[in-house]
């Protein structure tokens, strides 16, 4: 892979990466640090890529490994679902125009909604956890997963299927949508 | 809920807007002799091992032959064996006679001797876990222990260690610990993630010790997890082995089994057992890695249609991977 196919790929998946990195780290800046490390790791290893694999399956391996075995310094921090009012957010200042969520109300109770979503799914043992970020932040397909964490296909459907129960459980204990 | 509520919410959640600003990278590339070794994941070695909670009692590690099985067991029910064959002769003399005991020393519930070697631990293994620490320039490894004595007349047994100390994770209401020594050493003694149950709260409680003592009788429950730690200031190439290792996986395996020798060669646990009449009798088991194919390992390289594979590739018997062994020294 060359330079410039670097960029490309960097273009391509690295959205993905950047939020596989920022999920799997629980904390924005952490998982930012996460994704520069990875992104670094592949650049140093760039000549020896080739851009007809899977580079983002690697990227995301990468990724894992480094945040294993760097766990204390991205350190895991729980994160707790913020309390945080509609008059606190107006407050700071934000700014809420989503064209989706049409108010500002709707837009807070959205965020709430997501970082609630967040807490739940970071509460979860790390063999759940990181298949779930891999499909949903990092937009994989099972058999990619499995390639990545170098697991059977059966076993990532095993789990994606007890995390989405435990998923469940946890928001239906909550009260949503029960 | 519905699943696909579940699958809304979570694509939702799961992947918030990132800008093209976001994705550039800030740092340049190190050369080769820049690469420092990789930060400790310590805590690691606990979480992978405990996560895995299912791992408690189930014998991950058949006796020879089949002693190591593919990730794809792990959801399984896999029977523990009786690992006991045959016994370690050891002598002890009081004051009064010498008397011979015996005593079988069984580790992942295959037996231990001089001349046998146990696997440990294969690649990927949720019952080893190392990592490094980019500061210290040290490599820290973690590895659940499953040792068990049997043998006649035995009141309890005392593990020691030397050139690590240990972990135990357990429920404080279920300790099967009689007595422990804390670890003073000067390792760092980082914490652990300890046990967690299937909703990831964490129930246990860690302990570091230098040795430990459990009635002959009540030597394992299903909520006690043992763990050996141990530390080693690396050399720079040992990162990029360990850790991301893009070379041929078969040079990769060689390496990594000379790093595991490295890493171990000053860890030594002692494992003393206590007699009824007063009498001891005890053996030392020492680790070290080693580089096997598959094919001596006796991993199946298909089950359940599912093709082993390693960085992608199809797995074939001569390729060869890296094991801790353990034996009596």
């Amino acid at each position: 892979m060359n330079h410039q196919e670097f960029e490309q790929f960097v273009t391509e998946s690295g959205k993905d990466i950047l939020r596989f990195c920022r999920m799997t780290a629980m904390d924005r800046e952490a998982g930012n640090e996460l994704y520069q490390d990875t992104m670094l790791k592949l650049l140093e290893k760039k000549n020896k890529l080739d851009n007809r694999e899977n580079v983002k399956s690697y990227a995301l391996s990468v990724s894992v490994m480094l945040w294993k075995s760097k766990r204390k310094k991205y350190s895991v921090r729980k994160r707790i679902a913020p309390v945080s009012s509609l008059e606190d957010a107006i407050e700071r200042g934000e700014q809420f125009e989503s064209e989706s969520c049409g108010s500002l109300e709707t837009a807070v109770i959205k965020e709430q909604e997501a970082e609630l979503i967040r807490a739940v799914v970071a509460k979860l043992p790390d063999k759940y956890r990181i298949p779930i970020y891999m499909r949903y932040s990092a937009d994989m397909k099972t058999d990619e997963i499995a390639d990545c964490l170098h697991i059977p296909l059966n076993t990532v459907k095993t789990r994606m299927r007890k995390a989405k129960q435990l998923l469940k459980k946890e928001l239906e204990v909550m009260g949503y949508d029960r | 809920m519905t699943d696909e509520r579940l699958e809304q919410l979570l694509e939702t959640a799961l992947a918030p807007e990132i800008s093209d600003a976001e994705i550039r990278m800030k740092r340049k590339a190190r050369n080769g002799k820049m690469n420092k070794m990789m930060k400790t994941g310590l805590a690691l070695a606990a979480c992978l091992a405990v996560l895995a909670a299912v791992g408690f009692g189930k014998g991950y590690f058949k006796e020879k032959d089949n002693s190591v099985s593919v990730e794809a067991m792990e959801d399984k029910n896999t029977e523990e064996k009786d690992g006991r064959v045959n016994t370690v002769n050891l002598t002890e003399e009081t004051s009064e006679e010498k008397t011979i005991k015996s005593f079988t020393l069984t580790a992942f519930s295959a037996k231990m001797d001089e001349n046998v070697e146990v696997p440990l631990i294969m690649d990927n293994r949720q019952e080893w876990v190392i990592g490094g620490d980019e500061e210290q320039n040290t490599i820290h490894y973690a590895i659940n222990t499953f040792f068990k004595c049997e043998g006649e007349d035995i009141e309890s047994i005392k593990y020691s260690v030397e050139g690590g100390f240990f972990e135990i994770e357990e429920l404080p209401d279920k300790s099967i610990i009689t007595d422990a020594q804390d670890y003073t050493g000067k390792l760092q003694v980082t914490d652990s993630c300890g046990l967690v149950d299937e909703n990831g709260n964490n129930i246990s409680t860690a302990r570091f010790v230098s040795e430990y003592t459990l009635d002959y009788n009540a030597q394992q429950n299903d909520t006690t997890f043992f763990a050996v730690h141990g530390e080693k200031e690396g050399e720079q190439w040992w990162s990029d082995v360990l850790f991301y290792a893009d070379m041929d996986a078969n040079e990769a395996a060689e390496k990594k089994a000379e790093i595991y020798t490295e890493l171990l060669r000053d860890m030594e646990i002692t494992c003393t057992v206590y007699y009824k009449d007063g009498t001891t009798a005890s053996a030392t088991i020492v680790g070290y890695g080693k580089a096997v194919t598959f094919e001596e390992a006796g991993i199946p390289l298909e089950e359940n249609g599912e093709v082993l594979r390693r960085n992608g590739i199809p797995v074939t018997p001569n390729d060869k991977m890296a094991m801790i062994v353990f034996r009596l020294k």
